[in-house]
C-alpha cells in the first residue's frame, strides 16, 4: 500500500463511537495513515476551505491527496451539503469522497450518487464487518490509484 | 336538447298546439256552418214569400186592369197596365189571354220564350173565382221563376162603378171569366241573394278564422310560454344549476308545477349541500388520517434510522471487547502456564472469568442483532408504505406463473401442488403485486401441515369493479384468536418455529394492498386450511 500511505484520511463523523470504530477498523485493515477527525460538516468544510483550526492542527494542502469519509447526518451542516459544496468547488471537485450512513435507503443512496460521491457505505453492524469493509476499501483505493 | 314527446300507441301524434287549433277550429265550424245555412234558408224563404206576394199582387192588378182591354178586345187598352208591371226588375214577363186561352198581348220575354201554358188552364180559368191566383214554378232562360195566373172577370155594369174595395171574390157577383192574366217573376235574384249571402259569409268566415287564429295563437302563447319556461328551468335544474328558480305566475296548475320544481330544486340543493359538507368533512378527516399516517411512517423511519446509530456502537465495541477478552484470556493462560501452581491465583474449577465475560458479551451481541433485525423490518415496512407506485395493467396469470416458477425448487422439495385457476387482469404496481403473492405463498409454505402434501389453489374473479384473488391452502389453519392480529407487523403465530422470520410478510401484504385501494382478509379453519382474499382494482386508479 505504498501509494495509499501518502493518503491523508479525513473522517467527518459526529458520533465519537463511530469515529473510533472507523479509525480502529482502518488500523485493523492495515492502514497506518493518520486520520483527521471532524465532528460536524461545518468543521470539515472550513478545513477544506483552508481555514486554520488549532483543534485540527493542520492546514489543507491542495497538493496532498485526501480521502474524505463523511457521515450524512451531522449537526450544523450535513454531509449532503458538504458534498454539494465540494463538487461545486474548482479546487476540491476531484476529492475522493465516501459517504457513510446507517441505512441503505435507496433514495438517499441515489441522492449521494447524483451529487457525485465516489462511493457509498452503509455502516456495518459489527466491528469485524467494518474492518472487513475497510480492507475492501483499501483494494478499491489501490484500483483508483492505478 | 328537447323534451321528449310522449305518445301513446294509437293516439294522434300531435302537439298540443295542433290539438288546440283542431279543437277550436272544429268548434268554430260547428257554430258557423249551421248559422250560415240557417241564415241562407231563412233569407230564401223570406224572399220567396216576397216574390210570392209581389207576383200575387201584380197578377191580380193586371187581371183587374186588363178587363176593359180584353172585353173590348183592344190591345191599346192593355198597353198601359202591362207596361206598369214590366218596369219592375224581377218581372220576366207579363201577358194577357182571352177566354179561349189565346194570347192577346205579351211583353217581357214574349210569347216564344215563355214556358207553355199548363194543359188544364181553361178548366182552372172557368172554375176560378176572383181570389184565386195560380202559381207555378217554372224555368225560363235557364233561370228558376214563378208563373202566376189570375182570372179576368167581366164586370157587371160600369167598370167605373165597380167597387174594388167591396170585392169579396165571389164569382157569382162578378159575372163570367173572359180571360186571364199571366206574370212571370224571376227567382234569379233569389240565387243572386243567396250567392251574395254566401260570399259575405265566406268573407266573414275568413275574417273570423283569421281573428280566431290570432286568438288561438295568443292563447297558445299564454299557455306555452310558462310551459317553455318550465321546460327550460327543468333543463337548467337538471343540468346541475340547483340555484335556478322557475319564475311562473299564471295562478294555475303550471304555477303549481313550477313551484313543485322549485321546491324539488331547493330540496336537491339542500341534499347536495349536505353531501358536499359531509364529503368535505370526510375528505378533511381522510387527509388528517393520511397526514397522521405519513407522520407515523416518518417517525418509524427516523426512529429506526436513529436507533441504528447507537446500535452500531454497541455491536462494534462488543465485538472489539469480545476479541479483547479472547486476547486477555490467552495472555492470562500464558502467564499462568509460566508460573508455579498457586491456588491463590488459579481459578477454581468452573470459575473461568474469561468464559463468563464471553457469555455476557454473547448476550449483548445477540440482543443487538435482534434489535438490528427488528429495525430492518421496520425500515422495510415503512419503505413499502412510502415507495412510489407505477400503476399499470397487470396480467395476474403471468405474474403468478412467474412467482411459482421462481419458487419451484422450494415447492417441489416439499412436493406441493399449485393450481392456477382463471386469473383476471387488475391494475397495480407489478413489483409490489409480486411481493403480495410471493409473501402469501411463502407464508402458506411456512405454515403448511407436515402431515399431508401441500395443495395451493389460486384463482380470481371480478366483483363490482374489483378483482378478488383467492389463495386457498390445506395448511395448519389459523386459530380464531390469531385472525385479527396476523396482519400486524412482528406478529407471529408460532415464534418458536425455526424459520418463523420477523412476522413482516403479511404486514407488508396488507400495506401494499391498502396502497392499491384494495382489501385483504382471511378465512380459516384450524387443521383444515385457510383462504386469503386479496381485492385489487380492476380499472386504472390514481393515488
Amino acid at each position: 500500500m505504498g501509494d495509499a500511505k501518502e493518503l491523508q484520511i479525513l473522517v467527518a463523523e459526529d458520533d465519537d463511537g463511530h469515529a473510533t470504530l472507523i479509525s480502529r477498523a482502518f488500523k485493523d485493515a492495515g492502514f497506518n495513515n493518520r486520520t483527521l477527525r471532524f465532528v460536524n460538516g461545518e468543521q470539515v468544510w472550513r478545513f477544506l476551505s483552508g481555514e486554520v483550526n488549532p483543534a485540527v492542527g493542520e492546514i489543507f494542502d491542495p497538493r496532498k491527496r485526501y480521502l474524505l469519509l463523511m457521515d450524512i447526518n451531522m449537526p450544523r451542516m450535513d454531509g449532503i451539503e458538504v458534498l454539494k459544496r465540494i463538487r461545486a468547488d474548482a479546487v476540491l471537485k476531484g476529492l475522493l469522497v465516501i459517504m457513510l450512513t446507517t441505512t441503505d435507503d435507496p433514495r438517499e443512496v441515489q441522492k449521494c450518487y447524483n451529487l457525485g460521491c465516489n462511493a457509498y457505505m452503509t455502516k456495518p453492524s459489527g466491528f469485524s464487518a467494518f474492518a472487513q469493509a475497510f480492507k475492501h476499501l483499501g483494494s478499491f483505493l489501490q484500483v483508483i490509484e492505478i | 336538447m328537447r323534451l321528449k314527446k310522449s305518445s301513446t300507441p294509437g293516439a294522434i301524434p300531435w302537439g298540443y298546439r295542433q290539438r288546440l287549433f283542431a279543437s277550436i277550429g272544429s268548434l268554430l265550424l260547428m257554430a258557423f256552418v249551421p248559422l250560415v245555412l240557417y241564415g241562407i234558408s231563412t233569407d230564401r224563404n223570406l224572399l220567396r214569400d216576397h216574390f210570392d206576394r209581389t207576383g200575387d199582387y201584380l197578377v191580380k192588378n193586371l187581371a183587374r186592369n186588363s178587363e176593359t182591354g180584353v172585353f173590348s178586345e183592344s190591345v191599346s187598352f192593355l198597353q198601359a197596365p202591362l207596361a206598369a208591371i214590366t218596369d219592375k226588375q224581377e218581372v220576366l214577363w207579363a201577358a194577357v189571354y182571352g177566354s179561349d186561352a189565346a194570347l192577346i198581348r205579351a211583353i217581357g220575354l214574349g210569347a216564344e220564350k215563355m214556358p207553355p201554358l199548363p194543359q188544364d188552364i181553361q178548366q182552372w180559368m172557368h172554375a176560378a173565382d176572383s181570389a184565386s191566383v195560380r202559381r207555378m214554378t217554372v224555368s225560363a232562360e235557364g233561370a228558376a221563376g214563378f208563373d202566376f195566373f189570375a182570372p179576368i172577370f167581366l164586370v157587371q155594369g160600369s167598370f167605373f162603378e165597380y167597387d174594388f174595395e167591396q170585392d169579396t171574390g165571389s164569382s157569382a157577383e162578378r159575372g163570367e171569366v173572359i180571360g186571364f192574366a199571366r206574370v212571370g217573376i224571376s227567382l234569379a235574384m233569389l240565387n243572386e241573394r243567396t250567392n251574395e249571402i254566401l260570399r259575405t259569409s265566406l268573407l266573414l268566415a275568413v275574417i273570423y278564422v283569421l281573428v280566431s287564429c290570432f286568438a288561438v295563437l295568443l292563447i297558445q302563447r299564454s299557455i306555452s310560454k310558462p310551459i317553455q319556461k318550465l321546460a327550460a328551468g327543468a333543463l337548467k335544474i337538471g343540468a346541475g344549476d340547483l340555484t335556478w328558480r322557475i319564475n311562473v305566475h299564471t295562478r294555475d296548475e303550471i304555477e303549481d308545477l313550477a313551484e313543485s320544481f322549485n321546491h324539488m330544486a331547493s330540496q336537491l340543493q339542500q341534499a347536495v349541500d349536505e353531501r358536499l359538507l359531509n364529503e368535505q368533512q370526510r375528505e378533511s378527516l381522510l387527509s388528517d388520517i393520511e397526514n397522521k399516517n405519513k407522520e407515523l411512517e416518518s417517525l418509524v423511519y427516523v426512529v429506526s434510522h436513529d436507533l441504528r446509530s447507537p446500535l452500531v456502537n454497541i455491536q462494534g465495541f462488543s465485538q472489539i471487547l469480545q476479541q479483547q477478552v479472547i486476547d486477555c484470556a490467552a495472555a492470562v493462560d500464558t502467564i499462568r502456564s509460566g508460573m508455579p501452581h498457586d491456588p491463590a491465583i488459579s481459578a477454581a474449577p468452573g470459575d473461568d472469568p474469561g468464559s463468563e465475560m464471553q457469555q455476557s458479551i454473547g448476550f449483548i451481541l445477540a440482543g443487538a442483532a435482534k434489535i438490528d433485525a427488528l429495525l430492518n423490518g421496520l425500515l422495510i415496512v415503512s419503505r413499502t408504505g412510502r415507495a412510489p407506485m407505477n400503476i399499470r395493467e397487470v396480467d395476474a396469470g403471468r405474474l403468478l406463473a412467474d412467482i411459482i416458477a421462481a419458487q419451484q425448487f422450494q415447492l417441489s422439495e416439499i412436493s406441493a401442488t399449485v393450481t392456477l385457476g382463471e386469473l383476471p387482469c387488475c391494475h397495480g404496481d407489478e413489483h409490489l403485486l409480486n411481493q403480495i403473492f410471493s409473501n402469501l405463498i411463502s407464508n402458506v409454505v411456512k405454515y403448511r401441515d407436515p402431515q399431508r402434501p401441500l395443495v395451493i389453489e389460486i384463482s380470481g374473479r371480478e366483483q363490482g369493479g374489483m378483482i378478488i384473488y383467492l389463495v386457498r391452502d390445506n395448511g395448519q389453519g389459523i386459530a380464531p384468536r390469531h385472525l385479527d392480529r396476523i396482519w400486524n407487523a412482528f406478529y407471529r403465530v408460532d415464534a418458536g418455529l425455526p424459520d418463523s422470520g420477523e412476522g413482516l410478510g403479511l404486514a407488508i401484504v396488507k400495506r401494499i394492498v391498502e396502497k392499491h385501494q384494495g382489501r385483504v382478509r382471511v378465512e380459516s379453519t384450524l387443521g383444515r386450511g385457510s383462504v386469503f382474499y386479496v381485492e385489487l382494482q380492476k380499472n386504472m386508479f390514481y393515488v
